[in-house]
This record gives structure tokens, sequence and C-alpha cells, in this order.
């Protein structure tokens, strides 16, 4: 077929494609010479144009007669009639028409936008350094240090601000040791006598660390709120969860603060006992000469191996809380690789059932008859050794809950709200049990992590037991108790050495994923269109099969089958118009379908749509064929009613 | 010389169609409300196809095909099929003539132009199968001796699909040689009026129009007639979709296809047209492949038919 034959028979397809689409043509079934009438019915198209059309349209391409140019004419005729068809306005083409447009010009624009994107983010991450992150951090590592900006916002620009910082401030320690050669060697400093508490008790208002006492009074923070700080990671394998030991204090002074009172120091050793070993992994950021403390597991826990890269010339030490620490020559930012062994009973030693013998300890006066009042609250039990006694206190404290304080809970300090309105997480209970406990005549240190906060006792045979204040006595699984640990923990502040940085990995490794999720899912998208999204006689669609037509016709049907009751029930009603009776009424209906003046074809199709009501067949359950029938039928009972002919 | 040529074949089109016209308007005096029916018919005559009228008792498709035998001025016998029918009688044999002694050949009923047999279902296999022979290759074997029918020779068999006791369904292998297959139905109520009202005196004869030689001239200008690549990829997409059709556990042939193409063509001849157009398909798709199709018969319970389903076909196919 000359070009120009083929052209006009496309043309005269894109023709009957618009109509059919306005909803003047049904989609198939119609000759050319059948169409010119539903064409230029109703003033749509100029009736002498679309019969010029269908007969060149017979001249030219099934009677291959005619010239090159007559067929040209032709199709120039067919595109003009084409052009003035109105947009579809078929309900079942209009209903998603816009999402398919829509879809269809995202489907299109898309793989540009997340080529683009892509590159994008692997330039954004090798210009950051991130890629080094992101694959090959080995489990977790540490930043450390308050956001330049005091603010605590946005979490991953100060994460990112940090990160920048510390990277080059281990590029320059790198350079210095390259420079020096130093060697490592362990030395035993003495690091000051006194540490106060890491613990500013206001979220966020305190610029203190453990290393600057506030001057002001410290407040006993009375939030239960959830704080803005997540989960830190554990340092140590196997894990310990949040009950390692960072800071410990022995004592509280004159205003409250929980203090280390002891002054002195041991040069921690490094051996070996043989009992399981567990490995921790921390990035600290140091300050020269000043003693920062790293995670320990128990307080008489042995370091069998310590490494820190750079390999600077480190102090390491033990204060009288027994928590360790390293003291160095130089600031900056260093990763501490070591081993601690311990066999002790720290976590689980039974309290043992000998007689209770009160140990002189020191609170200051106030807090002392203050907690002479919770004791007396509380009362001592009728049996009175160590492991009853010690039972009862960590009953009450343990038993707190989670709320706020109510009018009239207020009492005169912060130590006797606590501890009478029992209110209060991790931190307001091991404070509150540290001080009545002291008060009460037992040893006990104040442990806290950047997490977590608890306290230890020393047994009558002088070692010591962790105890633990579970947010909620009924909390079973150590999962559930870090969950419940991340709610309200100690400090707001940035302290040196404990921030871990898994979220920018995560970050940055989601900048490269979501391109690529975006780029599947659209392509899912795209290849679902091509199937769904197009009109029946669209020119391409020629070429589809009939069983992919029947699978998108069907798709426009999984409505549950609502479209096409209400179809039939439009349907029947049009007719129950036209015959004027009801069809609630099935004889009168009967009688009046066969005497109404209709073709036979719908009166049958009328019959068989009621019986199908009847039955309760009108539903998309069943057989797609019959699906289709009945809308067939609807359709030519429609023309029926609206006065058209029907076949 | 080929513009000559072309207005010759014209004009002798013309004629044609003219004659056609005339054929159709006398057997539809006789034949009241089957004008569909009347021109499948004259397609089939035109293309040497043999057809297959099927319905109740007593919707006329005798009278219609007795009609047409006396218009096209052929000779014309009508066979009754009954169970105990052998194809010696329909066939013919030889006859022992007691003056000489000798055998005669007396010429069975077959011997004719237009071949009415009726109710082709109720006779055996056997003597189906020597009809459909006879219509396959035109010509007959009797006791070895082979006898050529005179042309043109068409077989109009009609059959009733109500009745089940004693028949014998025709296999489908045997459909297929057929052209199409009518199905007569109730006729329209005004037709139904106008057949009361006229028959109840004498009807009308119907005049013999045509002459056996003028046919085999018509078939010879139908070879003129052109086919188009859109119309046999028309023609193709519609047997296809006859396939995928869900339920259909017998598609249409590719015979059908040649056959539905061969009638348009005559169909064309018949409009005045030297080319066929989807109409002329439109027109011919459910006689011509209504016999060729099975369904299943989870579809067959459902109570859809094959007439059903290929005017669904036609309905969902862009005919362009």
């Amino acid at each position: 077929m000359p070009d120009n034959r083929g052209r006009l028979y496309d043309a005269y397809g894109r023709l009957v494609a618009r109509a059919t689409g306005a909803g003047w043509l049904p989609p198939g079934g119609l000759t050319p010479r059948e169409q010119v009438d539903p064409l230029s019915e109703a003033g749509r198209l100029d009736q002498h144009d679309v019969r010029q059309a269908a007969h060149e349209l017979e001249h030219c391409v099934y009677a291959g007669a005619g010239d090159d140019e007559e067929a040209q004419r032709a199709a120039v005729l067919c595109d003009r009639l084409a052009s003035e068809v109105p947009d579809a306005v078929h309900p079942k083409r209009d209903r998603f028409g816009s999402l398919h447009a829509a879809l269809d010009a995202i489907g299109r624009s898309a793989p540009y936008a997340i080529v683009a994107l892509l590159v994008a983010s692997i330039g954004y991450i090798l210009a950051t350094g991130g890629v080094g992150m992101m694959g090959f951090t080995p489990g977790f590592s540490y930043v450390g240090g308050p956001p330049a900006d005091g603010s605590h916002g946005s979490r991953a620009v100060a994460l990112r601000t940090h990160f920048d910082s510390e990277r080059s401030a281990i590029r320059k320690l790198r350079s210095q040791w390259r420079r020096s050669a130093t060697r490592v060697t362990w030395s035993s400093e003495t690091p000051p006598a006194t540490l106060t508490s890491a613990c500013p008790l206001r979220a966020g208002r305190e610029e203190s660390s453990h290393r600057d006492p506030p001057a002001a009074r410290v407040d006993l923070d009375r939030r239960t709120g959830i704080d803005h700080l997540t989960q830190e990671v554990d340092p140590f394998r196997p894990p310990l969860g949040w009950r390692h030991r960072r800071l410990v204090y022995t004592s509280v002074d004159s205003a409250g603060r929980a203090v280390l009172a002891a002054t002195e120091d041991r040069p921690v050793v490094i051996t070996s006992t043989g009992a399981p070993a567990r490995r921790a992994r921390v990035s600290v950021v140091l300050e020269a000469g000043r003693p920062v403390h790293i995670p320990s597991t128990s307080p008489d826990c042995v370091v069998t191996r310590f490494r820190a890269s750079p390999p600077l010339e480190l102090t390491l030490g033990r204060d009288a809380g027994d928590a360790l620490y390293v003291v160095s020559p130089v600031s900056g930012r260093i990763d501490l690789e070591y081993e601690v062994e311990d066999d002790s009973q720290y976590f689980a030693a039974t309290l043992t059932d000998a007689p209770f013998r009160p140990q002189p300890t020191q609170l200051p006066d106030r807090l002392l008859s203050e907690a002479r009042l919770v004791l007396d609250e509380i009362g001592m039990p009728d049996e009175h050794t160590y492991g009853a006694v010690v039972r009862r206190l960590h009953a009450y404290f343990a038993d707190f809950s989670v709320a706020p304080l109510d009018a009239g809970e207020e009492y005169a300090s912060d130590y006797l709200t606590i501890a009478l309105a029992r209110k209060g997480v991790c931190r307001h209970r091991s404070r509150a049990f540290f001080i009545t406990a002291l008060a009460a005549g037992i040893p006990t240190r104040l442990v806290e992590n950047r997490l977590h906060s608890f306290c230890e006792v020393r047994l009558p045979d002088g070692s010591w037991r962790q105890l633990e204040f579970r947010l909620e006595p009924t909390a079973a699984s150590d999962d559930e108790l870090a969950d419940q640990t991340g709610v309200g923990i100690s400090s707001g502040v940035w302290v040196a050495g404990w921030l871990e940085t898994r979220e920018t990995v995560f970050w940055q490794g989601s900048m490269l994923a979501f391109p690529l999720v975006l780029l599947g899912t659209t392509i899912a998208l795209r290849r679902a269109l091509v199937r769904d999204g197009r009109g029946h006689l669209l020119p391409e669609a020629r070429t589809l099969t009939i069983s992919d037509r029947r699978a998108r016709r069907n798709a426009s049907l999984r409505d549950g089958g609502q479209s096409l009751a209400r179809l039939v029930d439009e349907t029947l009603r049009s007719v129950e118009e036209r015959v004027g009776v009801d069809r609630t009424d099935a004889s009168a209906f009967f009688d009046a379908v066969r005497h109404a003046d209709m073709p036979p074809t719908v009166r049958r199709r009328v019959l068989q749509l009621r019986d199908a009501v009847v039955r309760g067949d009108v539903t998309t359950e069943t057989d797609p064929t019959a699906v289709q029938l009945m809308q067939w039928d609807c359709y030519y009972i429609a023309r029926w009613s609206m006065g058209g002919d029907s076949r | 010389v080929n513009d000559a040529n072309a207005t010759e074949q014209h004009v002798d089109r013309s004629a044609i169609a003219a004659r056609a016209r005339e054929i159709r308007a006398a057997v539809a005096r006789r034949a009241l409300g089957q004008d569909e029916h009347i021109e499948s018919l004259l397609c089939c005559v035109m293309a040497g196809r043999h057809a297959l009228v099927e319905g109740v008792p007593g919707l006329g498709k005798t009278v219609l095909v007795k009609a047409l035998a006396d218009s096209l001025g052929c000779r014309f016998r009508r066979i009754q099929f009954t169970p105990d029918l052998l194809p010696a009688d329909i066939l013919g044999s030889y006859v022992y003539q007691p003056g000489d002694g000798s055998f005669v050949l007396r010429r069975g009923p077959v011997f004719a132009n237009v071949i009415l047999a009726d109710e082709i279902n109720r006779a055996p296999a056997k003597t189906q199968s020597a009809l459909l022979e006879v219509m396959q290759e035109r010509q007959v074997t009797i006791e070895g001796e082979t006898l050529h029918l005179d042309p043109p020779f068409f077989v109009f068999a009609t059959q009733n699909p109500v009745e089940h006791e004693g028949v014998y369904p025709l296999p489908q292998a045997q459909l297929d040689r057929f052209g199409m297959r009518l199905l007569i139905d109730y006729p329209a109520r005004e037709d139904e009026i106008r057949i009361l009202q006229l028959h109840h005196h004498d009807p009308p004869e119907v005049p013999s129009i045509l002459s056996p030689g003028e046919i085999a001239a018509w078939r010879r200008s139908m070879e003129s007639i052109a086919v188009s690549e859109v119309m046999t990829g028309l023609v193709v997409r519609i047997l296809e979709a006859t396939r995928d059709r869900s339920g259909v556990m017998l598609g249409a042939s590719t015979r059908a296809g040649l056959d539905l193409i061969h009638l348009a063509r005559a169909r064309a001849l018949l409009h005045d047209r030297d080319y066929i157009i989807p109409d002329d398909i439109k027109a011919l798709l459910v006689p011509v492949t209504n016999h060729r199709i099975q369904l299943t018969p989870e579809l067959e319970i459902s109570g859809l038919s094959v007439v059903d389903l290929l005017n669904d076909v036609l309905r969902d196919t862009e005919l362009v």
C-alpha cells in the first residue's frame, strides 16, 4: 500500500478512536459506512465530510483505486475531522483520564530525574566523604562534642558538622603521630581528685559537663517525657546493653550533686584472668591532660588489651569508683579498642541473708534528715538481714510510675518530692535510692552512662552488686527495657565520646537507596500503564491481542461490580420509563415489554437482563464473557431507549 | 485497452447486480422476511458453496430454498432424509432390465443442479457421508463408474435443531464442508402478519430468471473482485478473536477465513462493487463461521450460543 493510503487508514483510525473516546461510537462493531450516521447525527460532524471520508477510505484503501494525491487529501480531511471531535467524555475513560495522563507524564520524566538524583547523591557522598562511612565502617563508631551553635534541633546537620570537624582533627593527629613516631607506653598519672556528676539534670539547659561543675544549684529534673536523644549503641561485644558503667559517684555534696568523694586512683595493669572477655570499640574526644571516662563492665573488670588509633601515649586509670578513664597529652578525637574480662557476680550475686549492719556513710545533714523521713515511710522489714533491707528499699524505688507530678506532690526538696511522690524514670529512682541507701548505712554507688542510670551496692563480703531500677516492674525482656530506658535519659548535653553515627550512615545510605527504589517503582508503574492506561482504539492498540483488550476491560470492572450493577439498574429504569410499568411487578413488566414497540432483539435483551437481576447474576464474579454480554445488552437497550436505532 | 476492459467489466458487473436484485425481489415475494438469508444463499450460489439451513419446523426453510432454486432456472431435486435412506437411494444404482437382461443405470436424485437435502441429520452416517463426498468432489461413483455432475451443483441441506431422538448429528469435519449455516429464526411481527395475509391464497410462483450458463459466467467475473490487505488483516483479526475468547473449545478454522473472503467477494459482486468492504465481512461472519466453532460445555450450559459469541466478537472488533 503506498504511503498515503496507509496514512489515510491511520488517520481514519484516529478519527474513530477520538469519536469512541467522546462516546459517539461504541468501541467496535461498526463499519465505516455505519459510522457515518452516529458521527454526523445531532450536529456532531458535517455529514457530507464524514460520508466523504468513509467513501475515500473505501475507494483508496479497500478498492485500492484512486491516486496518491486523493489519498493524501482524504487523510487531511480525516485529520481535520478528528480535530473537531471533542476530547474524551466517555465515562470509562474520563474517570481515570487525568490520572493516567499525570502518571504518564511522571513516568516519562522520572527516569531522567532519577538519574540526576543518583548523580547528585553520589556526588554528595563523595564530597562529604560519606562513602567510607557507608559500606566500610565496622559496626559503629562515635562522634562527640556539643553542636557548635548549641542547638539540638537538626540532628543531621549537627552530626555532619561534627563529623567534618573530627575528621580534620583525626587528620591532624595522624600527621602529628607520623612526625613524632612515638611508641605507645602506659603510664599512671594521677587524675584529679574529684569528679562531679555528668548528669546535668535539666536537659539542654546546663552547659556543663562532668569536668566543669556548675556553680548554680542543680535542680532535680522532673520531666518524664521523651528526650530528643536516641539510644546509644552498645560499646561491648558480646553486648552489655545499657548496663555498662561509665561515671560512678560515691557520695552527695551539700548542693545535692552526686560526687566522687574518695581520692584514691589506681593505674590499670594490662593482664588477663582467662575469664570471658568483652570487646569495646569507642571514639572519644580527648582534651590534653584531662581524664575522659570510658565504658567498663563491672568494678572488678580487668583490662586485657588496649589499643588506640592513632597510637598515642595514653594513660589508662581507674578512679575511686572503679570507673575507667584515659588521660592524653594532646587533644583530639581518637579511636580506642580494648577488651575487658570479668567473672564477678556483679550482675547476679544473691543478696546475702547475713545480719544487716549499717556502715558509716557520709551525707549532708539536710539530706540525712530528709532521708530518714523517707526511711520511716518505707519502713524496715521484720527480718533484719542485709538482703531483706536492700530488697525492701529496692522494691520501693523500683515501683515508681512514669507520670507528671500532680498538684500537692511538691515537697521541700527534689529528693523528697521524687522519693515520696514515687514518680520518675531510671535516673530519679536510682538517685533517690542512692541517697536513701546511704542514709540507711548501705555502701552504695550511683552509676551513670549516657543512656541510663542505676546503682550498685556493696555486699558484706566486699564485692559489688548492680541494682537495676526498671522503668516498669513488669517489663520483662531486655529489648523492652532498652526501649524504655530510651525515654527520659539523663542528659541532654553532648558528652564527649558518645554519639553514634549510625544515623548518619543510614541517612547517607538512603540517599542512594531512595532513587533506586523510585526507579523501580516508576518502571513498574509504567509497565502497568502501557497495559491499562490506553483507550481501546488508539492506533497502537490495533496490534494488541484480543486477550490483552479483554484483560484491560476486565480491569475496568474491578470495583466489585458496583458500576455494572449501576449500569444495569439505570438501563432497566430507562426501560421502565419507556413502557410505563415498574419492574417489581414481574408479570405486568413482562407483558408490557412483550407488547411494547421495540425491536425483538431489544426485547430479548431486556428480558434477559431482568432475569439476570432476578437471579442475582449481575456480578463481576462470573465469567468475563457474561459480564461483557450484560454490558452490551445495556448499550443496545440504551441506544433504543434514547431513540437511536438498534441492531 | 485497460480502460475498455474496465468499462466492459463494469457494465458486466452492473448487469449482474441488476439480475441479482431481480432474483432477490422474486424470491422475497415468495419467502417473506428472509431478505438476509436470500442474499446469503445467493452468495453461496455465486461462490459455489453449499449451505446448511437450520431452524425449527414451519419457518419456511424449504420454501426459501425451493423459491431460490426456481428462480435460478436450474434442475431442482428434493431428497427427504430418513433413517432408512441408503447411499444408493440418492446416488442411483444399476437396475436389471427384464427385457434385454442388461443392467441400466438409474440416476439418483443427486443428478441435478440444486439439491435440497431435507432433514439431513435424520439419515445415518453412511448416507450422509455419501452426499458429503458428492458435495466435495462434484462427481458420483457407482459400481466403479465415475460420473461427473453438471455444473452448477449446490446442496442446500436443512436440519432441525430441536429434536434429538433418532438423529445423527453431523460431525464437525463434515459441517466444515458447508460454506455457511443459516439460522432461520421466527419472523418479525410485521413479516409474520404479511405472511398470514398473503399465503392463505395461492402463493405466488417464482419465475425462472437465470440459466446454468449465466451462473458460470458470474463465477468467472467474481475473479476480478479485489481484496485489499487491510481486509485480509481484518479477517485474520476476527478469526483470532474467535479463537482467543474464553469458553471457545474450537475456534474458526483457516478454511472458514478462506470461505469468508470468497463469499464476501460474491456479496461485493451482488452489491455492484469490485472490492470487498468490512460490511461484507460483518454480514457474512455469522452464517459462515457459526457451525465451525464449538463452545465449551460450561458456556453452552450457561445459555450462550455461538451466534452470541460471534456477535460479541463483531462488537469488540474495530471493523475498519
